[in-house]
């Protein structure tokens, strides 16, 4: 019997806010236990919520963003169950009216584009976390309170790579709009999935198993093709497949049943008394809207269209908003896509990476960038030496690129009487060239070239080289 | 409420009942279940269900950092402490 797999993510993402999602503590990242608490996200009697504003305008934007029809009216529940890492013994959650249904997230396995429909993002608060020592269980509750928003997709695909690629462009799209730093390694982007298989073309589900902990996205991939598989083999040898959460264990690529915390799940959800509902009106949410980024995957279908630069390239200058835009600033100087292309993924992305900085934190200006850009284009310098010897200055610096030109005396040659005697001295040193290229054997021209451009210091500017040596052999 | 609702409802809240106590509290329970059902006798065909009686929407707060209280307050009330957590018993074997 053939068997087929449904998949359906969960995905977890703190919201960039400054502070928690219903008090004013920090969200800061590693600081020392419990430092970041008081008495709200303490859960201490008494204490009421006040929802984060930047928190709801963050959600409905990465909703918008992700093309979910935004809820009028949306409102808070209660998840209740006992755990030391929820000190008030329920998650405040949004349970039957969340503020966003539907949308989805466009994926391309093979030049099959497809939409992976969602069906819903709630806002919710994070637990704390624990630590377990030989003696007990450690609470920091540094963590308890922050924002996140819960985006829950539909049973809609039914392979990794399908899966894999769902995060990637959902994580691209939080990023792209900038209501998240979506840092795996910090917790900042978790996700949970769901896995089940069935007999081809049988209508109903399979039974679903939940798989947790997995920390990155290639671990996504790896559980649930393990998942897939055994649960397959489980079938096939007459067992049947419990409903459980199980966790990847990363060390021995393997899914292992999570001793479970409490008996079968009872949440009793209800109401959030101490939260008023939320409605929003339609002026509110058309401002928020104008506020989203073209989608990614747009940008780079128009990169593709209208500038014909390559599905590579365009891969790479879409690959973060932040580069996208600074090509975006920089043609608007200099109106050469390819060559702009070029330089990003080559130099300025070799310096960023060496730097460890993103180019929000290139030192360049984009006015210098470009100056040097049209100083290579009008002949005013040879490329090699642009790259070689000003850019290194210019990233020191951020200097007018002219002037750097001017001062270390880098300019190009482009006075035919000089380029053409360091020709005819080149030629007089190597007659074999010569004979060669008399010949036809175009490759020998390579060898002057380069002894031109030694005896010149590579200033000489190489097309004025090779038109004078193209003069010299016709003559 | 039937003996099996209400030994759920002892589990969730994490309480251990006598067989006494057990009888009593069932008893009071049932009585606050029946007393609540009065409400089903009323008609609310087309009614939405009530989710707030304030009448009150978007209360919101600015993202503004509000000092936290310290590692010192937040765990006074401890009973148990190591370092800066909370010590609880083990909850995973």
């Amino acid at each position: 019997m053939e068997f087929e797999a449904t998949i359906g993510l969960e995905v977890h993402c703190q919201l960039g806010t400054n502070t928690k999602l219903f008090c004013g503590c920090t969200t800061l990242f590693a600081q020392e236990p419990n430092s970041q608490t008081c008495p709200v996200c303490l859960g201490h009697p008494g204490t009421l919520p006040v929802l984060n504003k930047k928190v709801f305008e963050y959600a409905v934007k990465a909703g918008l963003a992700i093309g979910c029809d935004i809820q009028k009216f949306s409102k808070f529940d209660r998840k209740n169950y006992y755990y030391p890492d929820l000190p008030k013994a329920y998650q405040i959650t949004q349970f039957d009216k969340p503020f966003a249904l539907k949308g989805g997230i466009e994926i391309n396995i093979k030049g099959n584009k497809r939409v992976v429909k969602l069906e819903r993002i709630q806002i919710e608060e994070d637990a704390g976390k624990l630590i377990h020592t030989a003696d007990g269980s450690l609470v920091d509750l540094n963590r308890a309170g922050t924002p996140l928003i819960e985006i829950v997709s539909d049973p809609d695909m039914s392979t990794s790579e399908e899966a894999y690629q769902y995060l990637v462009n959902l994580k691209k799209i939080l990023k792209y709009n900038e209501v998240s730093d979506c840092e795996m390694q910090e917790g900042s982007l978790r996700c949970d999935a769901n896995i089940s298989v069935k007999p081809i073309g049988q209508k109903e589900l399979g039974t679903k198993v939940e798989v947790k902990n997995l920390n990155s996205f290639r671990y996504v991939q790896a559980a649930i093709d393990y998942e897939i598989v055994r649960q397959i083999q489980d079938i096939q040898n007459g067992n049947k497949i419990s409903q459980e959460t199980r966790l990847w264990d990363v060390d021995n690529g393997v899914t292992e049943p999570m001793r479970s915390k409490e008996g079968a799940h009872d949440y009793r959800f209800f109401p959030e008394p101490d939260l008023p509902p939320l409605i929003l009106t339609d002026k509110e949410i058309e401002k928020i809207k104008s506020t989203v980024a073209e989608p990614p995957l747009k940008r780079k279908e128009r990169f593709i269209s209208e500038l014909k630069l390559s599905e590579y390239d365009a891969s790479i200058l879409t690959e973060e908003k932040p580069i996208a835009d600074y090509f975006e600033n920089a043609l608007k100087e200099f109106n050469k896509p390819k060559e702009i292309a070029n330089w990003i993924s080559n130099d300025i992305s070799s310096y960023l990476n060496e730097k460890k900085i993103g180019i929000d934190q290139f030192p360049v200006s984009i006015e210098n960038m470009t100056s040097l850009w049209k100083l290579i284009d009008d002949g005013t310098i040879n490329k090699k030496i642009a790259k070689e010897k000003v850019f290194p200055l210019l990233v020191e610096s951020n200097k007018n690129p002219s002037e750097i030109i001017e001062s270390e005396g880098l300019a190009g040659k482009n006075d035919s009487d000089e380029i053409r005697k360091w020709v005819e001295e080149a030629m007089a040193k190597n007659q074999k060239a010569v004979d060669d290229l008399k010949n036809g054997k175009d490759k020998a021209k390579g060898s002057i070239v380069g002894m031109v451009m030694k005896a010149s210091k590579g200033l000489a500017n190489p097309q004025i080289v090779n038109k004078i040596i193209d003069d010299i052999i016709n003559s | 409420m039937e003996n099996d609702a209400f030994d759920n409802v002892e589990k969730l809240s994490r309480l251990k009942f006598s067989e006494n106590e057990k009888n009593t509290y069932q008893k009071s329970f049932n009585n606050i279940l029946q007393y609540v059902e009065q409400l089903a006798e009323i008609n609310t065909d087309g009614i939405e269900p009530l989710i707030q009686v304030s009448e009150i929407y978007n209360v919101f707060r600015e993202d503004l950092p509000i000092n936290s209280i310290g590692v010192d307050a937040a765990l006074q009330n401890a009973p148990t402490k190591e370092g800066s957590a909370f010590k609880v018993p083990k909850v995973i074997k």
